[in-house]
This record gives structure tokens, sequence and C-alpha cells, in this order.
């Protein structure tokens, strides 16, 4: 690498940098978030007020929990991150969870397990259990 | 208020075919659905005897069914539930979660819920054993030892989809004989599936998930606790019916909605079809069958055509 190239690489870097502050930086996720078994640990510690949904392509009850998920995600932007984890992929943290069911929705306060639900419920079911988690 | 012809309150098989007959013979039609639609058929792994098709999954169905209603022009409102009913007048009025509807005529298709056993324990491990839909969760079974109650269909095609994956399953039923097809009872024998006759479920035990069942043989009066990893419950349902009772149509002692055979209730104007009727055949084809006796009559009874029987 000569100098000139160098110099181009710390352009690109901190013109990334800026990019991501005045955009993704600040910007609150307003939809639900892929989680897997490797990264689940990662985003209940870096969020302190998490959804994750337990859910499969077969379940017809997820389907029904998946549009209540997405709209509340928008509608709690900024205050609670909604995860979907896919059991048919991601076993281990089901199984740790001693979830045997799906849907099943867990929720986080700081790390901690804070609520469980199981089964298809209606939006403000889970909205009370996101009172739990939030402030 | 927002006007319709037919208001179909359910989108399973039944009140999606109410739906095709409905929006085809011209009615403005509304179908609503609490959930999303496909209703209980949506959850069975694999059905075997609805015409045409041999062997198709529940969900593979009702999506064409879904599809097919879609295209004959009917409207679907899903995640949006009956909060009440007024059928004593002329003009029929529904009131959802979302809005106020008001329609000529009314067919409920609301279908049945999973019927619980009531069992200590069952409440407990739900979700942590305890389950009641084998597609949903079979998964978690894997090399895992099943116990299925029931002895329907149902229960017979959850206990066969259970044993391509469980290491195990024991299917339990109180009475001797299963009320699900013989085809099915051979594919359980052949998949190596266990009958346990005359036998009741009384109580779930565990630690923090599932490890043991205690069963009763009602025969012989004895008792006995087997290792066990999960259990499906898939007992007789409960008819999603409480909006129409309170509405003042018609139910049975078990709730569900008495129909006479052109699917009227007790009320003018308002038909039932599918699993929420005293129609002791629960089946696909059934519903299918009554769906359109009950859209076909709302439609001699909102258009009067001249060959219409009041």
């Amino acid at each position: 690498m000569n100098e000139s190239d160098r110099e181009l690489e710390e352009i690109r870097r901190k013109k990334l940098e800026e990019l991501e502050r005045k955009s993704g930086g600040k910007k609150a996720i307003d939809k639900p978030i892929q989680v897997t078994d490797r990264t689940f640990d990662q985003v209940i510690k870096t969020h302190p007020a998490v959804a994750i949904d337990f859910w499969s392509e077969w379940c017809p009850p997820c389907r029904f929990i998946a549009p209540i998920i997405e709209v509340l995600a928008k509608d709690y932007s900024g205050k609670v991150i909604f995860g979907k984890l896919n059991v048919d992929e991601n076993l281990a943290i089901a199984r740790r969870h001693g979830i045997t069911s799906i849907p099943t929705l867990l929720f986080f306060k700081d790390g901690k397990l804070a609520g469980r639900i199981i089964g298809a419920v209606p939006r403000e079911h889970i909205e009370r259990e996101l009172t739990k988690i939030i402030g | 208020m927002e006007y319709w012809d037919l208001i179909i309150i359910g989108a399973g098989p039944a009140g999606l075919t109410a739906g095709i007959y409905g929006a085809r013979s011209g009615l403005k039609t509304l179908i609503l659905e609490e959930k999303i639609p496909g209703g209980a058929a949506a959850e069975s792994p694999l059905i075997e005897n609805y015409p045409c098709f041999p062997g198709i999954s529940g969900r593979e169905l009702v999506d064409k069914m879904l599809e097919h209603c879609k295209k004959s022009g009917a409207e679907i409102h899903e995640l949006e539930n009956v909060a009440g009913l007024d059928v004593r007048g002329e003009k029929k009025i529904v009131k959802t979660n979302k809005k106020l509807y008001g329609a000529s005529a009314v067919i409920i298709a609301s279908g049945c819920s999973h019927g619980e056993l009531g069992v200590p324990g069952e409440k407990k491990f739900r979700g942590r054993g305890v389950s009641y839909c084998a597609i949903c969760d079979g998964a978690f079974f894997k090399g895992k030892k099943v116990i299925v109650v029931g002895g329907g269909n149902s229960a017979a095609t959850s206990a066969l989809y259970l044993s391509n994956l469980a290491s195990n399953v024991k299917l339990i039923h109180r009475r001797n004989q299963l009320r699900a097809e013989e085809a099915l009872v051979k594919n359980l024998r052949e998949k190596k599936v266990e009958f346990l006759w005359n036998t009741d479920l009384k109580e779930i035990k565990g630690e923090g998930t599932v490890k043991s069942a205690v069963l009763y043989d009602n025969k012989k009066g004895e008792i006995k606790e087997v290792k066990v990893d999960g259990i499906f419950i898939q007992v007789s349902e409960v008819p999603n019916s409480q909006f129409a009772k309170k509405a003042g149509i018609s139910t049975d002692k078990l709730g569900y909605v008495v129909v006479d055979e052109r699917q009227r209730t007790s009320i003018n104007g308002v038909y039932a079809a599918g699993d929420v009727t005293t129609c002791p055949i629960k089946q696909i084809g059934t519903a299918v069958g009554q769906a359109i006796i009950a859209a076909t009559e709302a439609f001699g009874y909102i258009k009067r055509p001249y060959y219409y029987k009041g």
C-alpha cells in the first residue's frame, strides 16, 4: 500500500464514520431484527429493553403474531428492540429457555428475562408485558 | 356505518367457501377474521381425505382456498375480531375491535378453539412441554418421548407427524378404539405408535419442563407414571360462539350454534357453517358443504329470487 492508497483509505473511513453518525448512528431501529443463537446474548446485553419472537415458518399462530410484532417494532421504536429468532435454524437458545411451543415471546430488561408470552395473543396482551421492560 | 350485503365471521374453510359463493353470487361480501385466515385446518400436518388432494398439508390447502376466495372478490379483514352482534332487526349490526358494520345477512363460521383437558400441570407446563399444535412444536421433540392425547383424526395425524421426529410416541385415548379413520390407524401401527387404550391423563409433572405424565387405566383402575418430554393435547374442541350466544342465537349445551338442514340459526338472516355448528362431523369437506348451503341461503334471503323458498 503506497502513500496515496493510505490517504484514500483514511478518507473513506472518515466518510463512513460521518455517514453512520448522520443516519444509522442516531436513527432508532423500527423493524424487528433477525436474531440467531450466535447473536442472541449480544442483542439482549446491548439493548436495555428487548422482546424476542421465537417462531417458525411452519407454525400458523406464528404468522398471526408476525404482523403485530412488525407494528409494535415501529410504535415502540427507540424504546424496545424487537428480535425474531427462527427456531428451525436456532434451537439452542430456545432450549436454554425451556421453550417447547411457538410462538413464544420473551421479554428482557437489562439482559434479564422479565416476561414470557406463549401462543398467539392480541396486541394489548403484548403491550402489557412491554410496560414491564420499558423505563 | 360501513354497509355490506353479507358478513362472514371467520376465515377457515367454511368462511372462505362462504366467501367464494357469496361474492360470486354478486353479494358485497366481507369476511372478518380474528387471527389470520386458515382456521384449525391450517394446523393439520397432513390432510388425506379432501377430494382432489390425496395428501396435502393443511396450510397449503387453506392457502389455495384463500387465494380462490380473494379471486372471487370477497374482502377479508385479518386481525379483526367481533366484539358484539345485534341481529334482532332486519339490518344486522356487527361491532368489531375496529369498526361498526351493517349487513343484510350474517354467516357464523368462527370454528373451534383448542380444547383443554383441565388436568393439574396442563396450564403450568403449557409451552414447556405441553402443546396443542404438533406442526408448530414437533421440532422441539426430535429424538424425545411424547404422548398424544385424543382419539379423532387430529390426534391421529398429530401422532403420525410426531412419529417421524420423536423417539417414542404414545397415543392415549379414554376409550378402547379411535374415532380416527382406519387408514390413519393403519399408518399409526406401521409407524410403531404405541396405543394406550382406556387411559385418562390425570396429571402432568415436571421441573422447568414436562418430565412425566400420570396415567389412569379406567378399566383396570390402575394408575401409573410414565416418563415423557412432551404432551400434545388433541381433544374435543370448544366452539367460538360466545358472541353468538350473547346476541340471542341458540346454541346447544356445549356451545355449538344450532342449525337446521339449510344452515339457518334460530334468528332470521343469520346462518352458521363449519366446526362451530351442531353438525357432529367436523371435517373440512363438511365445513365446505355447509358453507355452500349457508351462502346460497343467505343470497336467497337477501335477494329473494323467484326460486327461493323462504
